[in-house]
């Protein structure tokens, strides 16, 4: 079972591999430019990284997953924080995840890249 | 639902918060000061000290230095036109009553966080996720700070603010049901004073007005809220004001842009837009001089900016230039295209290596945004929906049977 929402999706696997350390929250991705942010709306920790800081995520009930505006920006850009160019929020089932980048690939340095935005 | 059919009350709040954004202001730095300390008074707090910023860079380090001049005293920040900046600091002296050294040269996130480690502490006053993440990268250490608060789970920023809030009009707004209303309706940053007028303005229209009670600082903050000044931060002893930009310049959407020069322009701070989103001097400008080309745009790493400059220069005309061949198009609406790749290197066509002959460019449309992309995909790729399979690490079969996609 597969999620995306924007460049963020979400793999079911398993199980959860071993070695994991909780994520300091629970933002699967962020904007740089924009400074919109992934994140499953829980106060729960749900997400989990592993040395290579690859994400994984345990649900143990349905959680949504919602793209949100900046948390700061500076005052005379209002617009990026309350435009509407957002991702829609849905439910995602309870489960094990693997989460994946959206990437890209550079003819230019033959490198795969993950896609920021 | 159609992302065009969602608007909602927050968009009459954008609409009118943007029509607060463009009004002239005429006003000279004494007569700010005087309607300040007038409405200070007519909500009987103690006169404040009014400090003025000419520009946003300003504004938000003098605010911040305020939150944090415990900690900061002594230290060593800085920040660009530090002259300018010392008659205010020497100001923000007086208004604490005592002196406090901060040499300010040119402030950056990492200098602000080397100083908390200096000084022993193990949490930060960053507020961004961005910056710490950022941070905690750089420098290979765990940087907690507001925003990353592993207790707080992902409410951190919101609770808070919840908090400052709860103190700042002396009501209780920690219940479940409120804190999810906030949470999901505003849809914006509701810490930091700078956009306290923003918060303040919904909290006001939408969540107070079933609890509505008389409360200075609610009215202290509606009357800063229709002097029409760009940006405020008020406290009990001090008043942070933002002047207007001289030149502030945006699209019929509202948003920052500006094709012919800085979107904004505060006194020597300048700033790119276009269509809202930033960009640095030296992209801008290449662009803007149609000194881009198509392959330029298409290997801007950042995928919002390479967005926008496609949007510009047109994507069917970018395709015409390269001379692309539609190789397939999907059902999902995807369209991969190929280019030849010794144009594009301006090589002879015998010294490119064998299977790279072609380079593969996916062209597809963000299903909530309607918005259409381009990324390159890698050479072997032979249909439009295994390129973007292959982008978002799913097997074909996975990318067809999406669950949920937005």
């Amino acid at each position: 079972m597969v999620y995306r929402q924007g460049d963020v999706s979400l793999h079911k696997i398993k199980s959860l591999p071993k070695d994991l350390k909780p994520a300091k929250d629970n933002v699967l991705a962020y904007g740089e430019i924009t400074g919109h942010r992934h994140f499953l709306n829980t106060s729960e920790q749900v997400v989990f990284a592993d040395r290579n800081g690859d994400k994984f995520v345990e649900l143990k009930q349905d959680v949504e997953l919602v793209h949100s505006g900046p948390d700061l920006i500076p005052v005379y850009d209002v617009e990026t924080a309350t435009r509407n160019d957002k991702h829609l929020t849905f439910a995602v089932e309870k489960g094990i995840y693997k989460i994946e980048y959206e990437q890209e690939f550079s003819p230019f340095d033959e490198t795969v890249v993950q896609v920021t935005d | 639902m159609e992302t065009e059919d969602i608007i909602d009350e927050y968009e009459i709040v954008k609409s009118e918060l943007f029509k607060k954004l463009t009004y002239n202001n005429t006003l000279n730095n004494d007569e700010i000061t005087r309607q300040i300390k007038e409405l200070y008074k007519m909500f009987e707090f103690d006169e404040p000290r009014v400090i003025i910023c000419d520009n946003n860079e300003e504004f938000r380090t003098l605010s911040s230095i305020h939150n944090r001049v415990v900690k900061l005293n002594n230290s060593v920040i800085s920040i660009k036109n530090q002259n300018k900046i010392k008659s205010k600091i020497k100001i923000l002296s007086n208004c604490f009553k005592f002196d406090f050294n901060i040499i300010i040269q040119d402030i950056n996130s990492i200098d602000l966080l080397k100083i908390y480690q200096s000084k022993g502490q193990d949490f930060y006053e960053l507020y961004n996720d961005n910056i710490i993440t950022n941070l905690s990268h750089l420098l290979k250490v765990k940087v907690n700070g507001i925003g990353a608060q592993e207790s707080d789970g992902v409410l951190d920023i919101r609770y808070l603010s919840m908090k400052k809030y709860e103190q700042l009009f002396n009501i209780k707004i920690m219940l479940k049901d409120e804190v999810d209303y906030l949470f999901n309706n505003i849809n914006h940053n509701i810490l930091g004073e700078r956009l306290m007028w923003l918060l303040h303005y919904k909290v006001q229209k939408n969540f107070l007005k079933h609890n509505h009670r008389k409360n200075k600082y609610v009215e202290l903050m509606d009357k800063l809220y229709d002097t029409n000044l760009f940006g405020f931060v008020p406290y009990d002893d001090v008043c942070f004001i933002l002047k207007k930009p001289d030149i502030i310049k945006r699209n019929e959407l509202g948003k920052l842009h500006c094709i012919d020069g800085q979107s904004i322009i505060w006194n020597n701070l300048n700033h790119y837009y276009l269509n809202g989103i930033y960009f640095d001097n030296k992209i801008y400008n290449k662009f803007i001089n149609n000194e881009m080309t198509a392959i330029d745009i298409l290997k801007i790493g950042n995928i919002e900016q390479r967005f926008t400059l496609l949007k510009l220069y047109k994507i069917e005309k970018l395709l015409i230039e390269l001379e692309a061949k539609l190789l397939d198009k999907s059902e999902k609406g995807n369209e991969l295209y190929s280019i030849d790749t010794y144009k594009v290197f301006k090589v002879n066509k015998d010294r490119i290596m064998e299977g790279k002959e072609q380079i593969k460019i996916l062209k597809y449309k963000c299903t909530s945004t309607g918005r259409v992309y381009m990324k390159f995909v890698p050479y072997y790729i032979d249909t439009a929906d295994n390129a973007q399979a292959w982008s978002h690490g799913y097997s074909l079969k996975g990318y067809l049977g999406i669950k949920n996609e937005s």
